[in-house]
């Protein structure tokens, strides 16, 4: 086979070199001249041209058909005002405040049934929740207004704790199309740039290559789901990200892994707002703020600190401290 | 309300024979067939009225231009070089057959040069699979065929490329009878693919019956994709059916796009011990379409297999009975069959019924199962795609076509498959 060949060996020395030079400002150190190769110095067309990228190129800096994408490289500020919520009717998320900006990661805990995944599916705009009041807007546009699609396309992502499965769609055609929508017609990203992007984005999430052609979510496994919401997540370069119980259904490995890829598309242009029953996923993804839901709305505001004192006492001690009998919704005095 | 008397003549088939010059066997044959197709009442159906459809044909012109083919010219060059038969309203516009594979002793060219050339071969499995005993529109087509074709495949012998008829229906012709005899010696394997198109508007008030029939002797490997583009207008009427040896097989794939008024039955007959047979289908309906489809696999071979995958799709006004059969007949030992049908219904006004039918005689079989579904498309799944900033039409297509692609995938002809998957992409959503 070709590679085995000693004229491909000897010429990852200056590629490696041309990835140095890259981040340190075209700067070769002596050492690290490239060497004259059985190659005759020439790279060859099969040595694959994208390993002279650095591999955490942001998407937005990549090359479409009609030139660059110009991505809002400003910081986002999605803010919600006296959200309310009903779901057939009942209400579930009464009257809450959270202004989430780019760069902050905020996390949202708390019992179970007390609103946390209603306000992620109200935020996304699921037709079965009915916001019956406030305001939730992305840099002053109001979101609300918005069908769902188009509050994608304005940067908003919801990684899903039950993805839907799609027979028949492939996961890179899904990914493709959602990607292109974003881009816009006119800009679509060049098919192989975009299956490159993929494989990349795949191995740095441990996911098989072939999950890409496999149909979307169908017959995944707890896990396979998760991993393929947040391979979403690094593909389409959202403005915010809600990340709904991401790491229910994870093994430690594949939290470890989910974490680092989250923590990777960390950046200012970005903020987070990540609901979890455990304090576990806030030792690898570190939280700028902790916020504690009960009764349909945020009770106590705090740091990491917080997340850990839940973790070691359990809620009761803050329902204590705020005199809530039943913090579910519906259930209070 | 009164039954519409026919109004086709004995002259008809007289004129037809002439025309062709045809022998003795066949001319008695067709006359016999016309006696019966008189002599059957008109059919009642379960789903379907058919005492206001005009049982009318004729008369059949005997040459045709090749204006008004505009919507059918991408498929006519499409099929390059490979075999094919071309026929419009009864007038056969191309038959080619490479020289390499008629070397190889296939035969592939219209029934009635076959029945000129090789009256013996044509003779011997005309009329095998489907008589004119079995209703009153394949009487009316045992009567009538005409612009069919036959494809003879020798033993052991086994092609690559695809065979194609296409049959292209257009306002010049006062219905339609086309003839597809299929015949697969010992091990023979081969796929053949036919289409039946409606280019432009199709005059209403007349009948189209379209009969195909395949012969797989012991071994063969049949592939069979039968597509039609059925438009309203005429009553149209199917009958498919394959005659399955022993240990031959034959895959149907059936696929459906259109508006028209259909009767149709595609049936395997399982004769042979451990013959196999499965159908893949797909269909889509839209307009007024009335679709009364039934997928049948009649298991009388010992160790038979069957397999039925259908879906269909309905929109606007549109109606569709897909019924799915699986007998098993008494000493059918150790058959397994399994049949699933799922249905869409994308508007309120469409309507969709899944039948499945399971007929045990045989006490030991291995296998028999059934899954049927209507329903619509899962807004979860909407909700899904549409939260990655895909709008919602573009989602429901996408859905749509993971749903349908399996199926027209299917499709062995490239030419007919692109033709096919361009048809239902213009009338989806």
């Amino acid at each position: 086979m070709r590679w085995t060949r000693p004229g491909f060996r000897l010429s990852a020395a200056p590629r490696a070199a041309f990835a140095f030079s890259t981040e340190c400002g075209n700067v070769i150190p002596e050492n690290m001249t490239p060497k004259v190769n059985f190659t005759g110095g020439r790279r060859r067309p099969w040595v694959r041209p994208d390993r002279e990228l650095p591999d955490t190129v942001p998407y937005e800096r990549i090359r479409t058909g009609n030139g660059e994408v110009d991505a809002d490289m400003s910081s986002p500020v999605l803010k919600i005002e006296d959200l309310h919520v009903s779901v057939d009717g009942k209400e579930i998320v009464r009257g809450l405040d959270l202004t989430v900006k780019g760069g902050e990661i905020h996390a949202i805990m708390g019992p179970n049934g007390t609103g946390k995944s209603t306000l992620a599916a109200a935020l996304m705009g699921h037709p079965r929740y009915e916001v019956t009041g406030g305001r939730v807007t992305l840099d002053g546009e109001d979101i609300l207004a918005m069908s769902v699609d188009e509050r994608a396309r304005a940067g908003l992502f919801l990684a899903m704790q039950y993805p839907a499965e799609v027979p028949g769609v492939s996961n890179a055609n899904f990914l493709r199309t959602a990607l292109n929508a974003r881009l816009g017609e006119g800009n679509e990203i060049p098919v192989i740039k975009f299956h490159r992007m993929l494989q990349e984005k795949m191995k740095q999430l441990g996911i098989d290559p072939s999950f890409a052609e496999r149909y979307l979510n169908e017959g995944f496994s707890g896990g396979e789901k998760k991993r393929n919401e947040i391979l979403q997540l690094a593909m389409l370069n959202p403005r915010i990200a809600i990340l709904d119980e991401i790491d229910s259904g994870l093994d430690i490995d594949a939290l470890r892994i989910v974490a680092d890829a989250v923590n990777a598309v960390r950046s200012p242009e970005r903020g987070f707002l990540i609901i979890t029953h455990y304090q576990r996923l806030l030792e690898y993804i570190v939280p700028d703020h902790v916020h504690v839901m009960m009764q349909g709305r945020i009770v106590k505001s705090g740091d990491r600190e917080l997340a850990r004192e839940l973790e070691r006492k359990g809620y009761d001690w803050l329902k204590q401290e705020l005199g809530i009998v039943d913090e579910t919704v519906g259930a209070e005095v | 309300m009164a039954e519409q008397a026919a109004t086709v003549s004995l002259s008809l088939v007289d004129g037809l024979c002439d025309r062709y010059q045809e022998p003795e066997w066949l001319r008695s044959a067709r006359q016999a067939a016309f006696a019966r197709f008189v002599a059957l009442p008109s059919p009642r159906l379960e789903k379907t009225d058919l005492t206001r459809r005009v049982w009318n044909a004729g008369p059949f012109p005997a040459a045709v231009g090749t204006d008004g083919l505009d919507e059918v010219a991408g498929l006519l060059s499409a099929l390059g070089d490979a075999p094919a038969v071309v026929v419009r309203d009864g007038v056969v516009l191309r038959a080619h057959l490479p020289a390499d594979l008629a070397r190889r002793g296939v035969i592939f060219t219209d029934l009635h040069t076959a029945v000129r050339d090789h009256e013996n071969l044509v003779q011997a499995a005309l009329f095998q699979a489907v008589d004119a005993e079995e209703s009153k529109w394949a009487a009316f087509n045992a009567a009538l065929w005409h612009g069919g074709v036959f494809l003879y495949v020798p033993r052991h012998v086994e092609i690559d490329a695809v065979f194609q008829f296409v049959y292209i229906h257009t306002a010049v012709g006062q219905g339609a009878l086309p003839r597809a005899l299929v015949v697969a010696e010992d091990n023979a394997k081969f796929a053949y693919s036919e289409l039946y198109v409606a280019a432009g508007d199709v005059p209403g008030d007349v009948v189209h019956s379209g009969v195909t029939e395949v012969i797989a002797r012991p071994g063969a490997r049949v592939t069979a994709a039968v597509l039609s583009h059925l438009r309203k207008g005429p009553t149209h009427f199917i009958t498919r059916r394959a005659k399955v040896d022993k240990d031959a097989h034959v895959d149907w794939v059936f696929g459906d796009v259109g508006d028209g008024f259909t009767v149709a039955l595609i049936e395997s007959r399982l004769l042979g011990d451990g013959s196999r047979s499965t159908l893949t289908g797909v269909g889509l309906g839209f307009g007024r379409q009335h679709l009364d489809l039934t997928a049948s696999m009649v298991h009388s071979g010992r160790y038979s297999e069957s397999d039925m995958n259908l879906r269909g799709v309905v929109r606007e006004r549109a109606n569709a009975v897909y019924r799915t059969r699986t007998h098993i007949v008494k000493g059918a030992r150790g058959a397994g069959a399994e049949q699933a049908d799922r249905m869409l219904v994308l508007d309120p006004t469409a309507r969709a019924d899944a039948i499945p039918m399971l007929l045990i005689d045989e006490n030991n079989v291995q296998r028999c199962g059934h899954a049927a579904s209507v329903g619509k498309i899962d807004e979860n799944q909407v909700y899904y795609l549409m939260s990655r900033g895909i709008p919602r039409a573009a989602a429901q297509r996408m859905i749509l076509w993971g749903y349908l692609e399996p199926a027209v995938n299917a499709i062995p002809s490239p030419a007919m498959r692109e033709h096919f998957r361009a048809l239902l992409d213009k009338e989806l959503v």
